[in-house]
């Protein structure tokens, strides 16, 4: 390379730090840290309400010791506008600095705006560089402007709170799925299957607001977000709930690994179950030329929850492995009709058919006529401390 | 008397015209010994050079006592050399005044004719000292000295073989310095002893006082910032690259010896690396690799991160920096390179500053910038623990001279991520790695054996194998590389 050569391409060089890539540089005390983002739409006037509670790193900085002060730990922003977009844009009327969706944490939406239908969200949000889809998406019930203001104890920040308990709640109750994200929505949507979604509410308040009272408080149950209850979802549109326990059972229908805690009655009395699925296979017959889905469940349990009975020998154990067979068998199957009356077809059973036999005239009717039968077999594994039960005369009347 | 040459005499004049010739130095000694009656030896040497005790009680008390007798000298003893007499006075004259001017005694007898030059150097210097630079743990505590006699002596010590090729040169037009250039005549290839020697003759230069002076000379490539020859004050390190077939040049009047060839991952191996366990050495090689990359890559890293790609920060840590961030006026970039120049200024601070007030220099480095700077909030701690992390990898590793490269790589990825991100880092990597690949350390590719790869070196790269598995007699793939050519 000539003497020329070289100082050309050394000016070249320089003015490369003159090109645009070193104006996109942001300062991080120059962005929004949008933790957590509601979304909201008025049915009557049609209005979308876009919330964002926005991270105040001045009290983040746990590692400097007590969390900060008096300083609220979120801000919640609102913006309005007769679209997502148009909302999004007049967030700079309140907010100081730049948005920044990529550590946004979950995304809420309300029951109305998800009864009218959430494609429109989903497809603004699938349209946003820097949105991310691998975040779960809850329903609120009730207000979604009060949830949306409402701070939560211990975890200060409200987002982290309700992903640590959907964890939480996957690993220890299986109330809550692994598969609620944004994507695994619009996934599912997609293929014209149905997807449940966690709900998310406010508790009761005492009437104070602000962070320092709320952790002040000792009565955690209040003033703050309760998780509970799923939200059913069929093309894009909020169609209905599941309560605690039936969630519990969709989750073991589709395949969640998580453990939970079940009663079943059991010689006149319950016996409380803590059970962990340990297999699930699904598997399409045709009988009479009707499809026939065989579903076979494998369960661990343990007796460390149940203080009603103890099974003392192989017999009775390999009794009590069958009584629960049955009766959590007969459960599921009693869940999966109902399901199936109301028209959903939780189990998927239309994109199962769809995915065996494609060739099908009638996918629908043929899913609807499906008959479904559930097999299933526990194993005992975890038998708790005690080598039998103590029987003194105080126990429960 | 003795033979005239252009009227002047060796007997009667030459001690004179020494003396003239070095301007009458307060050093010079110019006795006259009388063994018997009819005659006078002259012993001329200069006081500051040599060792007066071989003087006194081996050369003055054997001549007065008329017992000194040398035979004829063979040729390039270094020792004792007779310089004929009948030599033309000028060019005996030219000889006697190097022999002097390099630590000899010269002894001339006017009524034999016989003039000698007797081996007496001994200069003032330090005796073996540890090595300052390159301290171990487990492992020898002998450091070479600035004398090159010493030297060769501990070189010596370990590598008792007749093999051993010493080649001695002078360099230097005006200072004359002494180099020396060491090998394993079975085990070094010969082209490159032919190289190294070449290279060194071509050296036209008017003085060398430190072997850095040869280095700039020998080395394949003078734009890099990587050292491709090896320095180091250990002789069992030198050693033991000796018995590897490579070269070591030693200068007279500086402990730092120069080995040829240098391939990169040499960079990271220490002397200890062979007197630990293997697993340790393995453990604490990885650890200067990743010393190496933090060096190197932590504030670049920490620029493009915070300034560009907040995305890829886990949350809870950007939570953290931005709270240490705010109310400080400066943009991470100018942060993360004004405190990296801060250190760099200490640093220097600290190898000049007499070792009294080195402990001062350390407390308003460690309480003004770091504590107070953060406190005022002119900086954000973030920024100071990077500055710190990359400070003490950066002494992780086992060559200061590349240490030195360290330094001047990472303050170029500064600039890159400031300007361009992660993109830029990613791009200046690029250009190293194929800057590294291009680089030779006389004639042996600076990557060898990584790239090219030669699997059977590689027991002694990433890891340090334990020496039974290692292969017995093998030499680096570098010098089988030279000797097949």
């Amino acid at each position: 390379m000539s003497r020329r050569q070289r100082a050309a391409a050394a000016v070249l060089a320089l003015c490369a730090a003159l090109l645009t890539s070193c104006w996109d540089k942001v300062e991080i005390n120059e962005l929004s840290l949008v933790s957590l983002a509601g979304l909201d739409r008025d049915p009557e006037s049609g209005i979308y309400t876009v919330y964002l509670q926005v991270i105040n790193p001045a009290t983040g900085a746990s590692a400097q010791g007590a969390p900060g002060g008096e300083q609220a730990p979120v801000y919640t922003y609102t913006a309005s506008g007769k679209s997502p977009g148009e909302a999004q844009a007049s967030f700079y009327n309140v907010l100081p600095r730049r948005m920044f969706l990529h550590h946004a944490k979950a995304v809420l939406i309300s029951e109305r705006a998800a009864r009218q239908g959430m494609r429109d969200f989903l497809n603004f949000s699938e349209l946003q560089p820097d949105a991310r889809t691998s975040i779960p998406l809850l329903v609120v019930d009730g207000s979604i402007a009060e949830v949306m203001r409402t701070f939560t104890p211990l975890e200060r920040n409200p987002a982290d709170s309700i992903v640590s308990r959907l964890d939480l709640m996957y690993d220890f109750t299986l109330k809550a799925g692994r598969r609620i994200e944004l994507r695994d929505v619009i996934e599912r949507v997609e293929r014209e299957e149905m997807v449940v979604i966690p709900i998310v509410a406010a508790t009761s308040k005492t009437g104070h607001l602000n962070s320092f009272d709320v952790n002040a408080e000792i009565d955690a149950n209040r003033n703050q977000l309760r998780v509970s209850g799923g939200a059913v979802i069929r093309d894009y549109r909020m169609v209905g709930r599941l309560n605690e326990g039936d969630l519990v059972l969709y989750h073991v229908l589709t395949g969640e690994k998580g453990r939970f805690v079940r009663r079943f009655p059991f010689r006149g009395e319950h016996i409380t179950v803590i059970m962990k699925t340990k297999r699930m296979e699904r598997r399409l017959d045709w009988q009479d030329g009707k499809p026939v889905v065989r579903i076979r469940l494998q369960f661990e349990f343990s007796t460390i929850a149940m203080k009603e009975y103890f099974p003392q020998t192989l017999d009775e154990l390999k009794k009590l492995e069958q009584h629960l067979n049955q009766v959590f068998a007969e459960e599921l199957k009693t869940f999966v009709d109902k399901t199936r009356r109301k028209g959903w077809d939780l189990l998927r059973i239309r994109s199962l058919l769809h995915r065996k036999a494609p060739n099908l005239p009638d996918p629908d009717q043929a899913a609807s006529e499906a008959e479904i039968k559930i097999e299933v077999e526990t194993r005992l594994r975890g038998m708790g401390n005690l080598g039998g039960l103590y029987d003194g005369a105080g126990g429960e009347p | 008397m003795g033979r005239r040459t252009k009227g002047r005499s060796i007997g009667s004049d030459l001690a004179g015209d020494i003396q003239t010739m070095l301007g009458s130095p307060p050093d010079l000694v110019c006795r006259s010994l009388i063994p018997d009656g009819d005659r006078i030896v002259q012993c001329i040497y200069l006081d500051s050079l040599v060792d007066k005790r071989t003087i006194d009680e081996f050369i003055v008390s054997s001549v007065q006592q008329n017992t000194f007798a040398e035979g004829p000298a063979a040729s390039g003893n270094q020792y004792i050399q007779e310089l004929p007499f009948t030599a033309p006075y000028e060019t005996l004259r030219q000889q006697v005044l190097q022999a002097v001017i390099t630590g000899k005694c010269v002894l001339i007898d006017a009524v034999r004719e016989r003039l000698w030059l007797i081996d007496t150097y001994n200069a003032p210097g330090r005796q073996v000292d540890e090595p300052r630079t390159e301290p171990t743990i487990r492992g020898p505590y002998e450091g070479f000295t600035e004398n090159i006699r010493i030297n060769i002596g501990l070189i010596r010590k370990r590598i008792a073989n007749p093999s051993l090729r010493f080649e001695q040169m002078t360099i230097g037009s005006q200072s004359g310095s002494t180099v020396m250039m060491v090998y394993m005549e079975n085990l070094a290839p010969e082209t490159l002893v032919r190289e190294v020697r070449s290279r060194l003759a071509a050296i036209r230069t008017d003085s060398v006082l430190e072997s850095s002076y040869v280095e700039e000379y020998i080395e394949d490539r003078i734009l890099t910032p990587f050292p491709t020859l090896l320095n180091t004050e250990r002789p069992d390190k030198t050693a033991a690259h000796l018995l590897e077939g490579k070269v070591a040049v030693m200068v007279n009047g500086t402990p730092f010896v120069l080995i040829a060839p240098l391939t990169f991952h040499e960079l990271f191996n220490s002397a200890e690396d062979y007197y630990q366990r293997a697993d340790i050495a393995t453990f604490i090689r990885w650890i200067r690799l990743i010393s190496f990359f933090a060096a190197v890559f932590a504030p670049s890293l920490f620029v493009a991160a915070t300034t560009f790609h907040q995305e890829l920060i886990p949350t809870e840590l950007l939570i953290s920096l931005s709270a240490q961030r705010e109310g400080v006026p400066l943009p991470a970039f100018l942060e993360v390179l004004l405190m990296e120049i801060v250190f760099e200024i200490i640093r220097e601070a600290g190898l000049r500053m007499p070792r009294a007030v080195g402990q001062a220099l350390s407390i308003v480095g460690a309480i003004v910038l770091g504590q107070a700077a953060v406190e005022a909030g002119l900086i954000s701690a973030a920024v100071v623990i990077v500055v710190a992390v990359t400070g003490i990898t950066n002494f992780v590793v086992p060559v200061y001279s590349f240490g030195m490269s360290q330094r001047l790589l990472r303050f170029t990825f500064i600039l890159l991520a400031g300007f361009m991100g992660l993109f830029g880092v990613l791009c200046g990597a690029l250009f190293l790695l194929a800057h590294l690949v291009s680089l030779k350390s006389f004639g042996v590719p600076y990557l060898t054996p990584l790239a090219p790869a030669n699997k059977d070196d590689w027991r002694d790269v990433l890891i340090r194998a334990p020496r039974p598995s290692m292969k017995p007699n093998l030499l680096p793939a570098s010098i089988r590389r030279l000797k097949r050519k």
